[in-house]
């Protein structure tokens, strides 16, 4: 075999190398594309950022009196992504100044255009830009936008539909908030903290009725938000008998002394997690009854539990430093004491 | 079996061995390039500041140095300086045997901290630990010599935040790296692990340490590694990761779940190759509980590293990297063909044996078989250079494909003429550069068959700091 170039195999090969060749002039002659393409946007960007971005600058601060220049179709894009950047750069109010400028060069029309037809970037840029506008008439392609799949897409349509409208948003929404894992709560909170009104109902009746992962999540939007559970509400999430990550969640939105007996019970729980809560809690509502069986912490087998034992106990405004010294001297085991040692040391540098 | 027999055997295997490595190298080619060109298209985002701002966790960096007193502060000041809300750098000096800890307290103004360490990897003995005045994020443990992943672990036993990253001491890292590499993290609650693109800093312009300015080296040694480079990370590890099968994080910057490398037992510190080894094992403990995870690439250059600019230090490098990988596959050999082990186990992992780890042997031995061949008549000299003229072929395409792929999202080499030389490099590097890597890895698998102690690498640098 393999002896002439009349043997198939050798002549498949050679072909194949004469194919792999031609794929590298190809791939070369893209890379050369690219590389035009690129110039050429490039140069196209910087002339559109010449022209507008001192235009939506000063629109930031006032509506323009002149009718801004005609936007090229090409230009686009560019144009949402400057005017989101400006939008998003805003803390508190929009500017009214940036809206007057995207309607009168129509961003609402084809931003609504973009989000039916547009790329993913595109797309995201149009989802931006119509929650920006509070363009109501998108509501209903957002709202199925909402319910897809892929989390950052989906996120940001809600992120929209809330700045759309949030009562509504918060009716219509509340339910997918508490399913949608994949939706970051840091963000949620953040963007709920100013329609803090429409949500706070929808949250605490998820609380009464949710469950399981659903029941977590309403958990730490109420305590994003600040929100109080009804004593009795807390008390039976307190409960011994629920799971883990209820308990947790129940504890770190517990504000009341009222709940303090219950809190104390669980400073003997198997779960470290929970033992770890429940003396934060002690530190910020404890007497100085608590001082004894957080002082008990100080030996337990978990480094968490020890280390938030010894912060609680220090951060105690009724606990001075001699107080801490006292303990500190008193302790024989080790591990209580290099846990004080270190939490006084922090503290002292803080 | 008759000579002829035994040439049109051998023939076959070198035949299809060859179809089965190019087809897999085509086939991640295409993964990656499909998803890069997604990434290319979101890229226009990159210049708005909210889409992903204001959830990423608290992540704990760790620095193990081991002799590092000349570039230690440079890379521990720009570390202070990434942009990241909320981390905490805990440098770990391994018994160094020069003034690192020295420069260290001077640099920071360190002092004594009663730290009540916990311990849950078991490591060399802690000498003391130190805390900043200047930075309240950063803490230095002084240990006794252990080697990089004894350090590793030391670090984690410290740390106080549920991501933690390994970082060189020596690597430049991008401000924004840690921001890219979180977001796996924050879009999935299985990651457990990613990494992000390594790139050269041989001929960059580096400043309070970070990069300035990209440039491409003068050393051919350092162009040839450029292109290996590209072609390794952004079609090699990204298309892994398409299908949920990467095997390897780098080292010099890879993000972690702390819980979960606890759980598989940390870092193992009798081996080189600490970092491939650790995500091996995570795949394979974890797929052999059923615990749903996912290990990500993030194709952004994050860190920038030295690449060696002489022929011994390439040598003990590649040496290194192959008795590693040879390490960290057969101490996870369980993983092969799994009952659980998805396409880690059936897929990735025989690949990395077959093509990777055995490869030199393979590749080298069919050299010099075809020329053996020849040489007796089995197959003529006009099919050997057929054979030559394919696997070169192949090899320009693949290594031209890392760089279009580049072109397609980065952009990092701003002279069309920076693009055409690493076009000229790609050529080249088939002529010489890559037979001679085989036999460094071939060396590098004699060398792991006789069992030699792993410990820090020596690297020689000419510095990259300024």
């Amino acid at each position: 075999m393999l002896n002439t170039l009349f043997d198939p195999y050798l002549r498949f090969a050679f072909w194949t190398g004469i194919g792999a060749v031609a794929l590298a002039f190809l791939a070369a002659g893209l890379i050369v594309h690219l590389r035009f393409a690129l110039v050429r946007r490039t140069r196209r960007e910087q002339a559109f950022l010449a022209v507008w971005r001192p235009i939506l600058v000063n629109a930031l601060v006032s509506a323009p009196d002149t009718a801004p220049p005609a936007l090229a179709a090409a230009d686009r894009v560019f144009f949402l992504s400057l005017w989101v950047q400006l939008q998003e750069s805003i803390r508190g109010t929009e500017s009214t100044g940036l809206h007057h400028v995207a309607y009168r060069v129509g961003c609402d029309q084809f931003a609504r255009a973009l989000l039916q037809d547009g790329n993913v970037a595109e797309k995201l840029l149009a989802i931006l830009t119509l929650g920006h506008l509070r363009d109501r008439s998108a509501w209903l392609p957002l709202s199925r936008l909402a319910r897809e799949k892929e989390p950052i897409r989906s996120f940001c349509a809600m992120n929209a539909l809330v700045k759309i409208d949030a009562e509504s948003a918060a009716a219509e929404l509340t339910a997918l908030l508490l399913e949608r894992n994949d939706w970051p709560i840091a963000r949620i909170a953040a963007l709920l903290q100013g329609v803090q009104a429409a949500f706070a109902g929808p949250l605490l009746r998820a609380a009464e009725h949710a469950e399981g992962r659903p029941l977590i999540r309403t958990l730490r939007f109420i305590e994003a938000l600040r929100l109080q559970l009804p004593p009795p509400m807390l008390a039976r999430l307190l409960s011994n008998t629920q799971p883990a990550e209820i308990i947790i969640g129940a504890l770190r939105v517990t504000l009341v002394p009222g709940l303090l007996p219950q809190v104390r019970a669980l400073l003997g729980h198997p779960d470290w997690r929970i033992r770890v809560q429940a003396c934060k809690v002690l530190g910020r509502l404890g007497e100085r009854a608590d001082i004894v069986p957080l002082s008990k912490l100080l030996s337990d087998r978990e480094w968490w539990v020890r280390y938030c034992a010894a912060c609680a106990l220090i951060g105690m405004p009724f606990v001075g430093r001699p107080q801490v010294e006292i303990l500190r001297s008193a302790v024989t085991d080790p591990y209580a004491r290099d846990i004080l040692e270190q939490v006084l040391f922090e503290k002292a540098g803080s | 079996m008759t000579q002829q027999g035994f040439f049109e055997v051998m023939t076959w295997f070198i035949v299809v061995y060859f179809i089965l490595l190019n087809g897999s190298y085509l086939m991640l080619n295409f993964l990656s390039t499909v998803s890069l060109y997604r990434l290319s298209q979101e890229r226009i985002l990159d210049s708005l500041p909210q889409i992903y701002s204001g959830m990423e966790p608290p992540v704990s960096i760790l620095v193990p140095a081991y002799n590092e007193e000349s570039n230690i502060a440079a890379s521990i000041l720009s570390m202070l300086q990434l942009s990241y809300p909320e981390f905490e750098i805990i440098v770990i000096n391994d018994g160094s045997k020069d003034t690192t800890l020295a420069v260290l307290m001077k640099e920071f103004a360190l002092v004594r901290t009663p730290e009540a360490l916990r311990v849950r990897i078991v490591t060399k003995p802690i000498r003391g630990i130190y805390r900043s005045t200047r930075f309240p994020n950063l803490l230095v443990i002084d240990k006794e010599n252990g080697g990089k992943a004894d350090s590793l672990n030391a670090g984690i036993n410290l740390s106080r935040f549920p991501l933690f990253c390994g970082v060189d001491a020596d690597s430049v890292l991008q401000r924004d790296s840690l921001q890219r590499v979180v977001q796996p993290f924050l879009h999935d609650d299985e990651v457990v692990a990613t990494g992000g693109t390594v790139r050269l800093a041989n001929g960059c312009e580096i400043s309070g340490g970070f990069l300035t300015k990209i440039g491409l080296p003068e050393n051919l040694l350092a162009l040839f590694q450029v292109v290996e480079y590209l072609r390794a990370f952004l079609f090699g590890r990204l298309g892994w990761s398409v299908i949920d099968a990467m095997l390897v994080i780098s080292g010099a910057f890879g993000l972690f779940r702390k819980e979960t490398v606890i759980k598989v037992g940390g870092y193992r510190t009798q081996t080189i190759g600490e970092d491939m080894e650790l995500v091996v094992r995570m795949h394979r403990i974890l797929r052999s509980e059923g615990i749903p995870y996912k290990v990500r690439f993030v194709p952004d250059p994050v860190c920038w590293t030295e690449a060696p600019e002489d022929l011994a230090t390439l040598r003990n490098q590649r040496v290194r990297w192959q008795r590693g990988l040879s390490e960290s596959l057969v101490s996870n050999f369980g993983l092969m063909f799994s009952r659980n082990g998805g396409t880690p186990g059936w897929v990735a992992f025989p690949f990395m044996v077959l093509f990777e780890w055995l490869g030199p042997v393979v590749e080298l031995g069919g050299y010099l078989f075809m020329i053996f061949a020849a040489f007796f008549g089995g197959i003529s000299w006009l099919a050997c250079a057929v054979f030559l003229f394919l696997a070169i072929s192949i090899g320009i395409l693949l290594s031209l494909s890392g760089l279009l792929l580049e072109e397609m999202t980065f952009h990092l080499y701003p002279r069309p003429r920076q693009v055409a030389m690493l076009a000229l490099i790609v050529i080249i590097e088939n002529f010489g550069y890559r037979q001679v890597n085989t036999w460094w890895r071939l060396l590098g698998l004699v060398r792991w068959a006789t069992q030699r102690e792993g410990t820090w690498g020596v690297m020689k640098r000419k510095g990259i700091g300024s």
